[in-house]
């Protein structure tokens, strides 16, 4: 006999707990599933949309270019170059913050002409992009560098640099800062030096060297791979290297190529060519920055020739 | 024992009437965002070739440079593009689009261009194996290159419609 008002624990109870246990299981693992699927979607979007938005940063006969980037929530970019392709290609990863955490999701996002200079890891809510042409002597491509707007550059010099610091005032970004000594500098702010030392990064303009955390990279060219060394890991700026002496490999082909077409139209004939095919062969044996110095006379040369040519190829 | 019977089997096909109904919705819901993910990714497509083609006349492949005097915006060498189209296997991802054509417009010519017939001629199709499929977008640049008058040579510059291509997701 049961006693009255006592609990009764029959089987459609039982039964009754188990399903419901298992489907409020079910839709919390399928909600906390969707949720995640969600971040990657819009972690994989906003990646594919920095990648769009870089293309009007491609520069013509302009000097450089510069935009912000302005993401909904604190974000972390990362990417992954490789050089082995035809033209090696670059992945860019975004992962938002949520609840404090950067989350494990978002999908590479990969471009192949394309050429993302930043640190390893940079974490903010806005980002400056700016972008430079890399002439190699020509135009090879456009470089483009990320910085967190909450990271600051103080640039030293103590000797007068006057290219650079025109450069730097043209690119305008707030968090970019010339001083000339280095007790002038913010002490969050990274430090770069021009031929002077103490800094975090140095930068010896006579060897064409950069160096960062006892690492030393070297650029040729104009001021574009300068602040590729600056702005970016080694490895990144040495992968980067090679993508970008392959491209230089196949421009110079082109160019050669159409030495030949224009003198069948009756162009004067010029020893560029012999210098042309250098560059399409050397650039390739180059595979790290300290045999960039290599390059130096044949680059001087066809820049010299292109110059005097009657029909100039570039 | 029966009536105990009967109401399991009550509850056990509510619940499946409930799973179907959720099961249901649920496939309705996902094809829906799969739906919009779709648009979100053909209309980034589409950003990207409007954005493409209005820096792909500068990109060093196709620009003119100082080539033919000045730096000129939105002008394509012609020479460039008929070496390009030879070599064009090393370029097949390279802009993320999947065919570019230029077009001669004034003075009107159809005829594709060949090694052959160059400079004569007044269409080049990057991408030949994707010709005519996808959304083409297009924009208008000079399109100038080196010909020649009783054997001295001279620039001469044409007005060309520059094209690119991009799937639909």
């Amino acid at each position: 006999m049961k006693k009255r008002g006592a609990f009764d624990f029959s089987f459609s109870w039982l039964f009754a707990l188990i399903v419901g246990a298992f489907i409020l299981f079910l839709a919390i693992f399928l909600i906390s599933k969707f949720s995640g699927t969600q971040t990657n979607i819009q972690d994989t979007k906003n990646a594919k949309e920095i990648s769009v938005l870089l293309n009007p940063l491609e520069t013509g006969f302009e000097e450089s270019g510069k935009t912000t980037l302005i993401l909904p929530t604190s974000s972390r970019l990362s990417t992954r170059c490789l050089s082995s392709d035809e033209f090696g290609r670059q992945t860019l990863n975004l992962k938002s913050e949520n609840y404090d955490k950067y989350s494990d999701t978002g999908t590479e996002i990969s471009f192949n002409n394309k050429y993302l200079f930043f640190e390893k890891n940079i974490e903010s809510k806005s980002f400056y992009i700016f972008s430079k042409p890399f002439n190699f002597p020509f135009k090879v491509a456009t470089l483009n560098y990320i910085i967190p707007t909450s990271q600051e550059y103080c640039f030293v010099f103590e000797t007068r640099e006057r290219e650079i610091e025109e450069e730097l005032m043209k690119i305008n970004l707030s968090n970019l800062e010339l001083v000339k000594e280095l007790s002038e500098c913010n002490e969050e702010a990274k430090t770069v030096c021009f031929d002077s030392s103490g800094c975090s990064i140095s930068v010896d303009t006579n060897d064409y060297s950069v160096e960062k955390s006892n690492t030393f990279v070297y650029y040729e060219g104009n001021s574009a791979l300068m602040f590729a060394a600056i702005f970016s890991d080694s490895a990144l700026y040495e992968c980067q290297l090679q993508r970008l002496l392959k491209r230089t490999s196949s421009l110079s082909h082109l160019y050669s190529q159409k030495y030949y077409l224009d003198q069948e139209a009756g162009c004067a004939q010029s020893s560029i060519i012999d210098y042309l095919l250098d560059l399409e062969m050397l650039s390739l044996n180059i595979d790290n920055s300290n045999k960039l110095s290599e390059l130096s006379y044949t680059l001087s040369e066809l820049e010299n020739k292109n110059m005097r040519m009657s029909c100039s190829l570039w | 024992m029966v009536k105990a019977q009967v109401k399991i089997q009550q509850t056990a096909f509510m619940l499946i009437a409930i799973t179907l109904f959720f099961v249901l919705a649920g496939l309705f819901f996902l094809s829906m965002k799969m739906n919009s993910l779709k648009n979100s990714a053909t209309d980034l497509e589409e950003k990207n070739a409007v954005l493409l083609l209005t820096k792909l006349a500068d990109s060093p492949e196709f620009s003119c440079g100082e080539s033919y005097g000045t730096q000129k915006t939105s002008c394509v060498d012609f020479a460039k593009l008929m070496i390009l189209k030879e070599e064009i296997s090393n370029y097949s991802r390279f802009w993320g689009v999947s065919d570019i054509q230029i077009l001669k417009i004034y003075p009107e010519n159809f005829e594709e261009c060949t090694s052959l017939n160059y400079p004569n001629c007044g269409k080049i199709i990057l991408f030949p194996e994707n010709s005519g499929s996808g959304t083409y977008l297009s924009t208008f640049v000079s399109l100038c290159g080196r010909a020649s008058l009783s054997g001295v040579a001279y620039d001469k510059c044409e007005i060309a419609k520059l094209m690119v291509s991009y799937n639909d997701k």
